[in-house]
């Protein structure tokens, strides 16, 4: 009988975690039961509210990120001096640490919607830049000449040159995006935001309810992870539809 | 149709085109012979737009350009039918191109990544024929094929064209396949490239008293 790993990693981890909680004092660390008890709790109260608020976030701030980066992208492809500066630029961005920036935002915009989608945009573009930037140059230099001698409207290339040619490696760029994107709202969420899932967290971790704290670290594991998902396949059903054969 | 008129280019490590000239009239099947590595494929880039000279004059009297490149320039992650539409964004035409190149047999879904390089020859032939081009230019398009299968799509060649009303320069370093498709020659020497001769006609003249009259002009017999 084939084994389902996924499966059996989740069932391990939840083994272990049982395992460790037992171990450890329930007052440090709440077992899975007591946190799937407070995560019930908190999914027919508030908790269900900030879900959505921040799933609507994740996807706005990441459609808005990954539209901003390919514009950018796109444009260091048509000259080479702005190509450097993008590049200056974006690596510049990278190094800032995300803390720092949310910080700077909360001063600069004061807690609210505008400071976390600007944090969120400002962390995820310039990797996302990085990243799309790299794959223009695995494309054959040849195709390059069509498009211009025949003058192809950018749309076709998109469809039917680069999202083909390039579909494995920017749908590593896609999820490594989106993570980056989840991330950085809650953190943002935490730091700046009067809603969401990260400001959740920051409630539980004020008043110290150790079970609904972990449960919110396990709602937003789970949020995270099935958004993941439903953009992975939403890319690929696209792309089949519009750009595959 | 073109012309090139004293056109010189030069790249950073020194100069490729040395004042080179010549016509292209409307509806003739013209022929640009040169030794490897003269500066064809930048004459074919100047041609195209792709490149720009300040040093002389190039005169393009057509609108829908139709190119075969040397290299493979298909998307082989797509059918062979969307490689055309990517430039005509029809499907009719691009069945009917399909058609005319032999390959209307084939699924049009197959992709293009499983064909043999003859049959992707074919389909960027099709491609280019798909704008219904009014003026086609060809760089060395069957090097790589095998010999037999080189002079079956040389032989074809004037097939496809026949279908369309274009005016048409091969490009290459190939004599022979330059005499069995194109009425007008131009020689080009070595880099960088100046005009040699040009040989009007030469679908009537003897075609080895032609070759050797070439191979005299450039030096050695690297062209035939």
């Amino acid at each position: 009988m084939a084994i389902n790993s996924k499966l059996t990693a989740a069932l391990l981890l939840l083994g272990a975690w049982g395992l460790f909680a037992l171990i450890v004092p329930g007052t440090f660390i709440p077992g899975p039961l007591a946190t799937l008890k407070a995560a019930l709790t908190l999914l027919t109260s508030k908790a269900l509210l900030d879900i959505l608020v921040t799933i609507g976030r994740t996807l706005t701030a990441f459609f808005i990120s990954l539209m901003l980066a390919i514009m950018i992208a796109l444009a260091g492809q048509y000259n080479t001096a702005v190509r450097g500066v993008i590049r200056e630029l974006m690596s510049f961005i990278i190094r800032i640490p995300a803390i720092a920036a949310v910080t700077f935002f909360v001063l600069l915009f004061g807690t609210g919607q505008l400071t976390i989608y600007v944090s969120v945009v400002t962390m995820v573009i310039p990797v996302t830049v990085l990243s799309i930037s790299g794959l223009y140059e695995t494309i054959n230099p040849g195709l390059t000449t069509v498009n211009r001698v025949y003058r192809v409207p950018f749309l076709r290339q998109a469809l039917y040159l680069y999202l083909p040619t390039l579909f494995g490696a920017f749908e590593a760029t896609f999820i490594l995006s989106y993570s980056l994107t989840f991330k950085a709202l809650i953190m943002a969420e935490f730091l700046g935001g009067l809603s969401g899932l990260g400001y959740g967290l920051m409630i539980q971790r004020e008043s110290l309810d150790l079970e609904k704290l972990t449960a919110y670290i396990l709602i937003i594991a789970l949020v995270g992870f099935v958004c993941q998902k439903l953009l992975q396949g939403g890319l690929r059903l696209w792309t089949k539809r519009y750009a595959a054969i | 149709m073109l012309q090139f008129d004293q056109v010189s280019f030069s790249y950073p490590d020194g100069p490729v085109l040395d004042r080179v000239h010549f016509r292209v009239e409307r509806g003739a099947y013209e022929g640009i012979i040169g030794p490897s590595g003269c500066g064809k494929s930048t004459l074919m880039r100047l041609i195209s737009g792709l490149l720009q000279t300040a040093d002389g004059t190039i005169e393009r009297g057509f609108e829908r350009l139709g190119l075969v490149c040397q290299e493979d320039t298909l998307i082989d992650e797509i059918s062979i039918l969307r490689n055309i539409t990517y430039v005509c964004n029809d499907p009719q035409t691009a069945r009917r191109c399909l058609q005319l190149v032999g390959l209307g047999e084939l699924p049009e879904k197959t992709r293009a990544a499983t064909l043999s390089k003859g049959m992707k020859k074919r389909v960027e032939i099709a491609r280019a024929l798909s704008i219904n081009p009014d003026f086609l230019v060809m760089d060395e398009p069957f090097s790589g094929l095998d010999h037999v299968g080189k002079f079956a799509l040389i032989a074809q060649l004037k097939h496809f064209l026949a279908a369309i009303d274009t005016t048409f320069l091969y490009v290459t370093h190939d004599i022979s396949e330059a005499l069995l498709v194109c009425d007008h020659l131009t020689v080009l020497s070595a880099r960088p490239a100046r005009v040699l001769r040009r040989f009007e006609n030469v679908q009537q003249a003897d075609r080895q008293q032609l070759k050797q009259a070439i191979i005299q002009l450039l030096g050695h017999a690297s062209c035939v």
